[in-house]
């Protein structure tokens, strides 16, 4: 017997709106994402073998919907002013969610999809190139290239940000 | 010798074969310059793994059950497809056989006029048609 629509959004429902909300970087886009998700699943849950086989149908739909989204919205400069326009106020969250935000535009969707899907869902680089139809070497390349760049720019960051502190320090305000 | 980035990234997900853990740890216990790089990664781990979003509270309605398709059997479509052609062909036959077009004008053929004659009284040249009393008495009967 297959499970319940509802029960599935119990269990699925908030892991894939914080993977199409990271990338989108948008709440109401991502709500979209994740209705649209769960209602292609109703429509043909009766057809599926096994909660596996469900459980990679969702994420891959996710992700397909969430690059589908990301290509209607054409730029990164407008995702960009979105994120900022989201996050006003100073509090640690917020600041750590428009670090995720830039880092994470500094790669690509499918990229961003794998690196998701790992750190956030929780899949191993198998069951990823399973929901992504890829050869598990390609998750780990992309997955590896989005590390590497992603610290980088932190690093970029924390260079320019210690500058700053310094100059500071030095110069006296007039 | 340094490790790269990735590898200490996935040294820190645990996702490596265990082999390779145990050379990385030692090497780390050693190089203070990849003991620093791992310290960045945790921080990028911690800005990737923010608390999670409640998702929207959705419901669903279930879908509705559509009653599953009869079957029927495989020599079912032939031998239907193959009654329904006979059918239509005799059909055609005794249609075009009811109208035959003789010098452009239509006439009733004389296999309707015998179908027909059973029934009313007809005269064959002016095609007025008159109920005939055999039919007449088999209807009052």
């Amino acid at each position: 017997m297959n499970p319940d629509i509802n029960e599935l959004y119990k269990e699925h429902g908030k892991y894939v709106y914080n993977i199409a909300y990271r990338m989108l970087s948008n709440s109401s886009d991502a709500e979209d994402v994740c209705h649209d998700v769960f209602m292609k699943l109703q429509t043909g849950l009766s057809s599926f073998n096994g909660n596996s086989a469900i459980k990679t149908y969702i994420y891959r739909i996710t992700v397909n919907q969430s690059i589908d989204y990301i290509r209607k919205q054409q730029s990164l400069s407008s995702r960009a002013e979105k994120s900022v326009d989201r996050i006003s106020g100073a509090s640690k969250t917020k600041d750590d969610t428009l670090i995720l935000d830039n880092l994470l535009n500094l790669i690509d969707p499918q990229s961003r999809a794998c690196i998701l899907l790992y750190e956030v869902g929780g899949f191993s680089q198998k069951e990823i190139a399973r929901i992504m139809n890829t050869r598990t070497g390609t998750v780990k390349s992309r997955i590896s290239r989005s590390i590497k760049k992603m610290s980088e720019h932190l690093e970029k960051e924390d260079s320019k940000n210690a500058l700053q502190k310094r100059n500071t320090i030095l110069l006296p305000e007039r | 010798m340094h490790y790269k980035k990735e590898t200490l990234y996935f040294y820190l997900k645990g996702d490596m074969a265990p082999s390779e853990k145990e050379a990385v740890r030692a090497h780390l216990a050693a190089c203070p310059e990849c003991g620093k790089v791992l310290n960045e990664l945790q921080e990028l781990r911690a800005v990737l793994n923010q608390p999670l979003i409640e998702a929207p509270a959705f419901t669903f309605s279930p879908a509705a059950k559509v009653p599953a398709p009869v079957r029927r059997s495989s020599i079912f479509k032939p031998v239907f497809a193959a009654g329904l052609a006979a059918v239509l062909i005799v059909s055609g036959v005794f249609v075009g056989s009811l109208f035959r077009a003789e010098n452009g004008e239509k006439k009733v053929s004389n296999f309707m006029y015998k179908t027909y004659s059973t029934i009313y009284d007809t005269d064959y040249y002016t095609n007025n048609y008159t109920i005939s009393s055999n039919t007449l008495y088999a209807m009052v009967r």
